[in-house]
């Protein structure tokens, strides 16, 4: 039976060949979309299981808080560490849109405690200590910017940003590894003397003990500042990091329409190479019929024929995704480190397939299986 | 020679099957004059469709030399072969060979296209042609509509619609019921007689052959004399 | 030639369903061409839209974005008298704006974005005679104006809702159209409140000023150069500030042609099956074709022109299901301020001719092997097939 079906499949070589590929190459294409949408979903799964909570000012990241709620907040119950930061947004001069790094000036001593999903380079942070133009960059932004720039551990590099006037001079020190592979943090001290303007927050992380605090503990915060000079918001990392996925605006319903579009594609080919194997067949089925094939054996055969072929096509097109879209293979830098293909990725991909198998086949299948074996045999074309 | 239309001398064809060359004609010789209507004969096989199509200019010979009024095909190029065939002759076939999605009278008006006729001239030699083969009322007719012998009689208006000098016909009632083939061959016979067509005619029918003025037969690639 | 073209587009009616199916392939990838692109040129436009060519932004040196830019009310004072700028009956027609960044939630109560907040004095309305506000009505004191586009993007921003950002309440009291320009994405506030609000007394954040001439933006930057007090600002058209943000749309080109390549070739590689089964389907008409005298480069012609024509049919389809878009609001992240901008897709006419023109090649890439099969099929190898 199975072999049947195999060789079924490839009397039409060429036929076969030119399906397999089309539905391979766009099968690629829809694991490539899937992966987009799935790191997403990854990073905010990640970002769903941290203990750090992020305190900004109501208005708009824009807007500095003082220093000086840098105690308050660690005096808020459960909370065990704080972090002054100021988002910088580096980019490198004279070549603003071309390497984008989350350029962070943080408060240097609660880094460690702070940051226990990055591993630094041992020593790292003491040296910065000693360095006030210190800076440790993620491993994926130095291979990208070593690439691109020749930046080197040791080297003084200079970054721009889009918010601040002042350019920095960092002096590289070292590297870490963590889920934001685009980072580099440098000392917000260093920041203030750039600018001048001491004791202006971006926005400070907080660490709660355990997950079952954070509510009360955003809660407790932003109501210590409410009626103050700058009242506070309050939120879990993973709220935070939604927000700026939502001024990105309907990305991912366009990309999930996008997919749409593409598996209606795969089907259009399938179902036509599928109508056009069964047209050929006319009178053979009707032989098989003859020799006492029943109509339902006779459409399994031919509906297994289609799923093997878009199954071939997705060993090749999600097959290819997976060896491509390797962790740590296609992160932008860092920037995406979670778009690599998962096991509910691929298994998407191959569960699309086998319906586009199913439905491909079985149109031609159920009109093949209501025509009489005369018709059959008298059909000539 | 003048009356000669068409001179075959020492043709030779071999074809390949999976490596192995079989020879289909050799060395053969004909003269066909003009106004003839031949009849060629003989078993499966011995070489006369082969024959057929070298003269047709859709086939070349391995070897020899075959020239129609006046002009030598063999060695000629594919477009000069092409354009040579669409003012020379005309083709029958066994099978109609009509284009299904176009009307008797496109179908018709095909070859036509290939020659530098207005549209109102093209018309006038269509309608001229279906009038011979007796199916002016049939010119918006598909070719499914029509029955075997009128789709065969479309084809030979086809031929005609060019005003070939020589005619070619492989088998064209060998897919006919007998009153069909009657009509057709007598359509021949008249074109023959009346427009004073050189026409070919493969056929294994001895009753069609009979309406021929001459009969060769053919048999492993060489002509056998027989009586007329 | 009209007979053999007949022939052909009568052929793909006998194969409709194969026809169809192909051409509704070919549909599928011009329609997601255009959205994309109908995305990318939405962006584009605002930077192409905004401002007219006369008009300039003053700006502190060494910013490339208002969000980033402050320019203290003694600089502002200087830089509006030195001249090359359009004036009317009351002086140079000059708008001081603060540009604030704020961030409310969504209608649906999806998380929170950026968007503008930009502090006018009546002036502003001079210089943007595009901004029409309905009933005329003007910010001031707590009322503020809102951008259409934005009232469907954000909770609390149609007119009557009070909205609160900064240190208190305000009430929105009328929305403002402005021929889809970028001030389309902003709430618009009486300048020394939001200053008051935001703790920016004394400063604003940009000039908005019409030149007389083009050629003035030098002059003018020059004039700016001598003075202590506004050396430390320059001038640039406006064009060119809203061109600079608009590189999204830039990577949205990249990706949709990423897209679209990848879909045509999977589009082209279905037309190839229909255009080889056509051509195998019909050997003997094409050994027919050829014994009557038609030469092979008028085979191969006429099924590439079958082929493109599927293409060109599944183009036309794409256009149509892609066009309802056309004017479909939506917004997406100004990488330099990061706010959000609100645009609409937009569909123009070169587009759709693209759109045809890669329905067509899809179309004539994957017939060309198949044509050339047919075409180079020799005669009698053809008239024997069955």
């Amino acid at each position: 039976m199975l072999r049947l079906i195999w060789k079924n499949a490839w009397r039409s070589r060429r036929r076969t060949v030119l399906t397999i590929l089309s539905v391979a190459v766009s099968l690629f294409l829809l694991s490539t979309m899937l992966c987009y949408l799935s790191s997403g979903e990854q990073q905010l799964e990640s970002a769903g299981a941290s203990l750090r909570v992020v305190t900004r000012h109501q208005t708009s990241l824009t807007f500095f808080l003082p220093e000086a709620y840098t105690a308050k907040i660690a005096a808020v119950p459960h909370v065990t560490v704080v972090q002054g930061c100021v988002w910088w947004g580096g980019q490198i001069k004279g070549k603003e849109m071309s390497l984008f790094m989350s350029t962070i000036a943080a408060d240097l001593e609660p880094t460690e405690k702070m940051w226990d999903d990055y591993r630094f380079e041992p020593g790292v942070l003491d040296k910065m200590r000693g360095e006030l133009r210190g800076a440790v960059i993620a491993r994926r932004a130095l291979e990208r910017a070593r690439e691109q720039e020749g930046w080197e551990i040791g080297k003084t590099v200079t970054m721009t940003s889009p918010i601040f006037k002042h350019d920095i001079e960092l002096l590289l020190l070292g590297t870490c590894e963590g889920p934001d592979e685009s980072i580099v943090l440098f000392r917000r001290d260093y920041l203030e003397k750039v600018r001048g303007n001491p004791g202006q927050i971006g926005y400070f992380w907080a660490r709660v003990d355990k997950a079952e605090n954070i509510p009360g503990v955003c809660r407790d915060v932003d109501a210590m500042f409410a009626n103050s000079e700058s009242e506070t918001k309050t939120e879990t990392e993973k709220a935070f990091m939604q927000s700026f996925m939502s001024m990105m605006g309907n990305i991912e319903d366009l990309v999930r329409n996008i997919g749409l579009a593409v598996v209606a594609m795969i089907l259009m080919v399938a179902a036509n190479t599928m109508a056009m194997v069964a047209r050929e067949r006319t009178t053979e089925h009707a032989v098989m019929r003859c020799l006492g094939f029943t109509r339902g054996r006779i459409a399994v055969l031919f509906i297994s024929e289609s799923v093997l072929i878009s199954l071939l096509g997705a060993a090749v097109g999600v097959g290819g995704a997976v060896l491509l879209y390797r962790p740590g293979k296609f992160d932008a830098g860092g920037m995406a480190p979670f778009f690599h293909m998962t096991p509910s990725t691929t298994a998407t991909g191959l569960l699309v397939a086998l319906g586009v198998g199913l439905v491909a086949g079985a149109a031609p299948a159920i009109a093949a299986a209501r025509r009489s074996v005369v018709d059959g045999l008298r059909r000539v074309d | 020679m003048s009356d000669a239309l068409a001179e075959v001398t020492g043709v030779t064809k071999d074809y390949k099957r999976d490596k192995q060359s079989i020879r289909v004609l050799e060395a053969l010789s004909l003269t066909i004059p003009r106004g003839d209507f031949l009849a060629l004969m003989g078993p499966s096989g011995s070489g006369k469709t082969t024959l057929l199509n070298l003269l047709a200019g859709i086939d070349q010979p391995t070897s020899g030399k075959i020239t129609v009024d006046g002009k030598t095909i063999t060695g000629l190029g594919e477009g000069a072969l092409a354009k040579w065939r669409s003012r020379t002759t005309g083709f029958i076939f066994q099978l109609y060979n009509l284009i299904p999605v176009l009307t008797a009278y496109e179908n018709v008006e095909l070859p036509l296209l290939l020659t530098s006729l207005s549209r109102a001239e093209r018309r006038q030699h269509v309608m001229q042609a279906l009038d011979i083969v007796g199916l002016s009322d049939r010119s918006k007719h598909f070719p499914r509509q029509l029955s075997g012998g009128q789709e065969q009689r479309v084809a030979i208006a086809r031929a005609i619609v060019v005003d070939p000098v020589l005619l070619l016909a492989d088998e064209p009632t060998g897919d006919l019921d007998a009153k069909s083939a009657d009509e057709v061959l007598t359509l021949l016979q008249r074109l023959n007689r009346e427009f004073r067509k050189t026409i070919v005619m493969v056929t294994h029918d001895p009753k069609a052959a009979a309406r021929a003025t001459r009969i060769l037969h053919l048999e492993k690639g060489q002509l056998v004399e027989t009586a007329a | 030639m009209g007979l053999i073209l007949k022939y052909n587009i009568r052929n793909l009616f006998v194969r409709r369903v194969s026809t169809l199916m192909t051409l509704a392939g070919v549909a599928m990838v011009v329609a997601v061409f255009l959205v994309l692109m109908a995305l990318a040129q939405g962006i584009l436009s605002i930077g192409e839209t905004t401002g007219d060519p006369l008009q300039a932004i003053i700006l502190q040196k060494g910013t490339n974005a208002e969000t980033s830019s402050g320019i203290p009310d003694e600089a502002a004072d200087e830089a509006e008298n030195v001249g090359m700028v359009e004036r009317d009956p009351n002086g140079p027609i000059v708008a001081r704006d603060l540009f604030i960044v704020i961030m409310l939630p969504r209608p649906d109560g999806g998380a929170p974005a950026n968007l503008v907040v930009r502090g006018v004095t009546g002036r502003a309305f001079d210089i943007r005679p595009e901004v029409k506000v309905d009933g005329g009505k003007r910010p001031r004191g707590s009322d503020i104006i809102v951008g259409r586009p934005l009232s469907k993007r954000f909770a609390h921003l149609n007119v009557g809702d009070k909205v609160h950002f900064g240190k208190r309440d305000w009430n929105v009291i009328g929305h403002f159209d402005a021929d889809g320009q970028a001030w389309e994405s902003e709430v618009w506030v009486d300048l020394p409140e939001i200053q008051a609000d935001a703790n920016r007394k004394n400063t604003v954040s940009s000039l908005f000023v019409r030149l007389n001439r083009p050629e003035d933006l030098e002059a003018l930057n020059e004039q700016l150069e001598k003075s202590a007090n506004t050396k430390q600002l320059k001038a640039m058209t406006v064009r060119d500030y809203f061109k600079g943000q608009t590189g999204t749309a830039q990577m949205l080109q990249v990706v949709g042609g990423f897209i679209t390549f990848l879909l045509s070739l999977g589009a082209g590689l279905g037309a190839m099956n229909t255009m080889y089964a056509a051509v195998g389907n019909r050997a003997r008409e094409i050994g027919t074709l050829r014994a009557l005298g038609f030469g092979r480069f008028t085979i191969l012609v006429s099924f590439l022109f079958e082929s493109a024509l599927i293409g060109l049919a599944g183009g036309a389809l794409g256009c149509l299901i892609a066009l309802p878009v056309n004017g479909l609001q939506t917004g997406t992240m100004n990488w330099v301020s990061f706010t959000e901008t609100a645009f609409s897709f937009r569909i123009t006419p070169a587009m759709l001719g693209v759109g045809l023109g890669i329905g067509g090649l899809v179309g004539a890439v994957g017939g060309f092997l198949p044509a050339l099969a047919a075409a180079r099929r020799p005669i009698l190898a053809s008239l024997r097939a069955t």
